[in-house]
């Protein structure tokens, strides 16, 4: 069980101009990265232990001056050696099964 | 290769952008789908399909579009798109698509009766061109003929019309969209002055009740219909009222579903006005200042050939289209007549229902967006319709506001943009002008830059009129543009088929896929479509919407852009226009039609290198100048200044479309109201300024029955439609497997117990045969149509089941639009 | 010429199959039909029928109901629907498919989940429950009938080998 890989993404309004703040705060911490950015919205896409953390970070990210909103979008846990399986063209549709439609 | 890590992390990341409405890609490095997205570039477009007008991301990669997903930043579908939308990106691959002009030979020459033969670009225009002189000659610009769509770009449209009505001096020329939404075009015109809505799809967000009349939305309109659903749904108030002559999937969240006998809408209608009226809910303030009352001539007559018998009985078929200014009072006795109970009685519907609707539009507090396309638009009264659902939105002051909301949807991605603000109908010049109009004719040859006299003043044949007059010997030479008019077209047998083989006639078609039209052609062309041309599409909420050429069309094939300009070339003044006019303008003499009309100074300002960087531009590179700019430009000078103002060119490659009128860099979201239409002046509240007094007008209109009803021998109601999975004719869409397996062949759906009693049972062969001509097909019991007792339904999306064989081209007399919701037929066992 | 006579005789092929499914399932055959010039009946949707004559329709095709999930082309294209859906209630009150396909009852049922993206409004709200936008499956998810197609498509997406091995469950 511990060793379940959590893997999700998260959707962060903020005003344009906190962008480096929300960008050295997310450098601090190892399971989270910046997937993208359009102004003022950023997705930081999350790998780590556990939901606990996850919520945690959220928390963290909220507090962070010049946040708006934190919304999770995608959640998805899984065994570890299940997840370094090479990706068949198969499960790969699966994986777009849970992507948008 | 990539593990399920890197997919789950990539999926992850593709969810949150699209929620976020990010622009795609936004994958982070090394988290890359398979096949990677490197070398992917993505544009916007809109969807080729319906009048919605969704955006959609388009990728290509190697010269190939390989991929198409729901764009996030645009407005309308903010992601999502239907199953259509989703799998756009396959129509342009179907394998049978045309790529070198076919001309039918016969011992090496064109020959009416020869096979089909592949032919070079200059043959074909040189038979073509040969062709359309002789009817030069013999019949003048009037035997020329072309029907267009409401699927030509908007520049596309623009450069056939002024070749049509400029060049050679005909008028007849008219799209597809005749089939779609004239009826809708009256109807504005005769109640507000002014084509198109007045609200937008924002009120969707706004509305208390949604009134569907004979719309299927949940399959023609599926991204309009998941807002109706949200709103719904999110909102436990709001109410949504389904009518329509059979139970179809928009019942599923229908809180007032009604099943009501064809034709009597129309009592429905006058009915409800006639509540608001009794019950003392007229918006006294709203219709003192804002409306007059007219009432309309009756007896007008269903559109047919002048010497059917129905004709010369009808007293107003001449002028069906007149009235006479009238008082309220006299409105209010016109509908009274109109109770409850004959409303109940006539159409069948349960008197609770009935109420409830009527309320729905009587109780002020209620805002209510009534919604309608082909059951309005398709009927023999279907200006009267129109017409109609306005009085009620009229009486009650429930108009041009947030949820108050009388909305015409349209079928097709530019019938607005492209058949209705440019005009490319037989009676009509850009920006609401009409060629009746002899100051109308003077701006567009002063805008067109060409000489005075040159546009005829008489309204040309409508695209129902043309099958006829191809029949008849009187239109000779034809073209057939972005239509599948063959298919699409009302009575195949006895008019189009005919028309389209008489030996007189010469007929070319312009199509990416061999259609049935194609097949019925002398030549055809092959043609570019949707991203492998750069275009711009006008919606149904009045959005203009532009794209770049993405791809590369397949080989030969050629932009209708290209071939109407190219084609011009080989005509000059001199076989076109009559020699008084060129006696008076000595100047235009010996010229082409492609320098009259396209290397005007206008047309050709601006210089190819204009075209943005990264894009390909085929006409651009073809004609040395950039075409689709500079006739944009020359069109917007009829609507700027004129409540149809358009933004600059380049504004729209930015922007994801904008509502005109666009003003001051702002676009429109209601017409009429003060603040938020500028052409409203202040003190105003409202102005319907399409009407020179400002005034919307009520029509007292009657019921009348439609011209053929079931009767001993044929005994069942036929209507026609379309299904979600295919578009129109399927010409695209059942060429893309995953649409053509899910729906691969129309049935003709039938109330078991009428099954029954034919003895016949689900999937058996049938003969659907009217008085016109007959065809083939299967039943079906069930699926997602039930049908009520005497009513049968054939989509006609099939080209092997031509269900346009048995319907009938009686049109609405004042719009020219067939009916084809009603006719009768008689189903027998094959 | 070339790009269309091998899709003519597969028509062809295609027509003498129906007739022939016809005759074994119904009493009245159509009359035969006779393509009399090829080279004009070049619209491979009416099978080789010129457009002044009837032939008898191809037969009623049937859902393909095996449970297995077809690959897709690309991201964001919704996976087609494995299974009969005869009788599902689709309406206000009932979603007959979001019974097995919502997160919390997917695991039961063997079914996948619907995609996180359907939890969001369209104002870009995260919710608990399916957005009511995406509320109507059907609109996007379609099924898919046996009924071979009549014309081939060239399309190709990110992922050539997806297509190249359809249904390949392992």
């Amino acid at each position: 069980m511990n060793d379940e890989v959590h893997i999700a993404s998260l959707v962060v309004r903020h005003r344009p101009d906190a962008g480096p703040r929300l960008e050295a705060w997310v450098g601090k911490c190892p399971a989270l990265e910046i997937a993208g950015r359009d102004g003022a919205c950023s997705i930081l896409l999350y790998e780590g232990s556990g939901t606990r953390e996850l919520m945690e970070l959220i928390e963290d990210c909220q507090a962070t001056p010049g946040v708006v909103s934190v919304n999770l979008i995608y959640h998805h846990a899984e065994p570890r050696d299940a997840l370094e399986q090479p990706a068949s063209p198969l499960e790969h549709s699966g994986a777009s099964d849970g992507l948008a439609s | 290769m990539a593990s399920r890590r890197d997919l789950i992390r990539a999926s992850a990341v593709g969810a949150a952008a699209a929620a976020a409405g990010l622009q795609l890609p936004v994958r982070p490095a090394g988290a890359a789908a398979p096949g990677a997205t490197e070398g992917v570039k993505w544009s916007k477009a809109p969807c080729r399909f319906c009048g919605t007008g969704c955006g959609v991301a388009v990728g290509v990669k190697d010269g190939r579009v390989i991929a198409t997903e729901g764009d996030p930043k645009a407005e309308v579908n903010r992601g999502l798109n239907c199953v259509k939308g989703y799998f756009l990106s396959k129509i342009l691959y179907g394998s049978d698509r045309l790529t070198t002009p076919l001309l039918r030979k016969k011992d090496g020459r064109f020959a009416k009766d020869g096979a089909f033969t592949p032919v070079s670009w200059d043959e074909a225009f040189d038979v073509m061109a040969e062709q359309f002189k002789r009817v030069l000659k013999t019949q003048g610009g009037g035997g020329i003929g072309m029907a267009g769509s409401g699927q030509w770009t908007v520049w596309e449209g623009y450069a056939a019309n002024k070749l049509m009505k400029a060049g050679f001096r005909s008028n007849h020329i008219d799209p597809n969209a005749r089939h779609c939404m004239a009826s809708a075009v009256q109807g504005f015109m005769r109640t507000f002055g002014a084509d198109e809505p007045m609200g937008c799809y924002d009120d969707f967000e706004a509305a208390d009740a949604f009134v569907l009349w004979g719309s299927n939305m949940a399959e023609m309109h599926p991204i309009l219909w998941t807002r109706v659903t949200d709103r719904r749904l999110a909102n436990p108030h709001v109410k949504v009222a389904v009518l329509s002559t059979f139970e179809h999937r928009s019942f599923d969240l229908a809180d007032i579903p009604i099943i009501f006998k064809p034709q009597t809408d129309l009592v429905i209608l006058n009915y409800i006005a006639n509540h608001i009226i009794q019950s003392g809910r007229v918006n006294k303030t709203f219709v003192d200042r804002h409306v007059t009352f007219k009432q309309g001539n009756a007896d007008i007559g269903y559109g047919l050939r002048a010497d059917h018998p129905l004709e010369v009985k009808a007293k107003n078929a001449k002028d069906a289209g007149g009235g006479r200014p009238v008082t309220f009072e006299e409105f209010a006795a016109f509908v009274e007549p109109y109770t409850l109970d004959r409303a109940a009685e006539m159409s069948g519907v349960e008197k609770g229902w009935l109420k409830q609707l009527a309320e729905l539009y009587a109780d002020p507090k209620v805002k209510v967006m009534s919604l309608w396309t082909m059951g309005f638009n398709q009927h023999t009264r279907g200006t009267w319709a129109n017409n109609m659902v306005y009085n009620i939105h009229l009486l009650t002051g429930k108009i041009a506001t947030p949820g108050n909301s009388p909305f015409s949807l349209t079928g097709q991605p530019s019938a607005c943009g492209t058949a209705r603000e440019v005009g490319t109908f037989s009676h009509r010049l850009p920006a609401d002008l009409v060629v009746t109009n002899p100051e109308h004719r003077r701006h567009a040859e002063e805008i067109w830059n060409v000489p005075h006299g040159v546009i005829v003043g008489k309204p040309g044949y409508h695209i129902v009129e043309q099958n006829r007059m191809l029949r008849d010997g009187k239109l000779s030479a034809y073209w057939v543009m972005a239509n599948n008019n063959m298919q699409a077209a009302a009575n195949l047998n006895e008019e189009g088929y005919p028309g389209y083989r008489n030996p007189t006639a010469f007929v070319v078609v312009s199509d990416p896929y061999p259609t049935v039209t194609a097949q019925a052609a002398d030549l055809i062309l092959p043609t570019a479509m949707w991203v492998e041309k750069e275009g711009a599409y006008g919606n149904a909420e009045r959005r203009t919407q532009f794209w770049h050429q993405l791809v590369d069309a397949p080989g030969e094939a050629r932009s209708d852009l290209w071939q109407l300009m190219e084609f011009s070339k080989r005509f000059t003044t001199d076989e076109c226009w009559p020699a008084a006019i060129l006696a008076a303008n000595p100047s235009y003499r010996g010229k082409t039609l492609f320098q009259v009309l396209f290397a005007n100074g206008k047309v050709d300002r601006f210089p190819a290198s204009q075209v943005e960087a990264g894009y390909a531009n085929d006409e651009a590179q073809a004609f040395g100048f950039y075409p689709q700019k500079g006739l944009f430009e020359e069109y917007a000078e009829f609507g700027r200044g004129h409540g149809h103002d358009l933004a600059p060119f380049d504004a729209y490659h930015q922007a994801r479309g904008l509502r005109w009128p666009v003003v001051n860099g702002r676009e429109t979201r209601w017409r009429y109201r003060e603040g938020a239409d500028p052409y409203v002046k202040r003190g105003a509240g409202f102005s319907f300024y399409g009407n020179k007094d400002g005034r919307a007008v009520i029509w007292a209109l009657p019921y009348e029955p439609p011209p053929e009803s079931p009767d001993a021998e044929y005994d069942l109601w036929l209507s026609t439609g379309r299904v979600l999975e295919h578009w129109h004719s399927g010409s695209m869409t059942m060429r893309v497997p995953e649409l053509y397996k899910a729906f691969p062949s129309a049935v003709v759906f039938m109330n078991p117990a009428d099954a029954a009693k034919r003895g016949l049972k689900r999937g058996d062969e049938v003969r659907v045969i009217s008085r016109r001509g007959e065809m083939r097909s299967r039943v079906e019991t069930r699926g997602r149509n039930r049908m009520p007792r005497g009513v049968i339904f054939v989509p006609w999306f099939d080209a092997s089941q031509l269900i346009n064989k048995t319907t009938l081209d009686a049109t609405c007399p004042i719009s020219k639009q067939t009916d084809f919701k009603k006719c009768a037929v008689k189903v027998v066992m094959a | 010429m070339q790009a269309w006579t091998p899709l003519l005789l597969a028509a062809l092929v295609l027509c003498g199959c129906s007739k022939h499914e016809a005759d074994k399932s119904r009493r009245a055959p159509s009359p035969a039909v006779t393509v009399t010039n090829p080279g004009q009946q070049i619209d491979a949707m009416r099978r080789g029928i010129p457009i002044d004559q009837e032939a008898s329709p191809l037969p009623m095709a049937r859902v393909e109901n095996f449970d297995q999930r077809r690959p897709v082309n690309y991201e964001m294209q919704p996976p087609t629907i494995p299974h009969a859906i005869d009788n599902y209630q689709l309406t206000v009150n009932t979603n007959r498919c979001m019974l097995c396909h919502t997160r919390s009852n997917a695991a039961k049922f063997q079914a996948p989940p619907v995609s996180p993206a359907h939890y969001v409004t369209r104002d870009g709200q995260v919710l608990e429950q399916i957005s009511t936008r995406r509320y109507f499956c059907v609109q996007c998810h379609v099924v898919q009938t046996d009924a071979p197609p009549l014309v081939a498509n060239t399309f190709k997406g990110l992922e050539p080998e997806a297509e190249a091995s359809p249904r390949a469950m392992p």
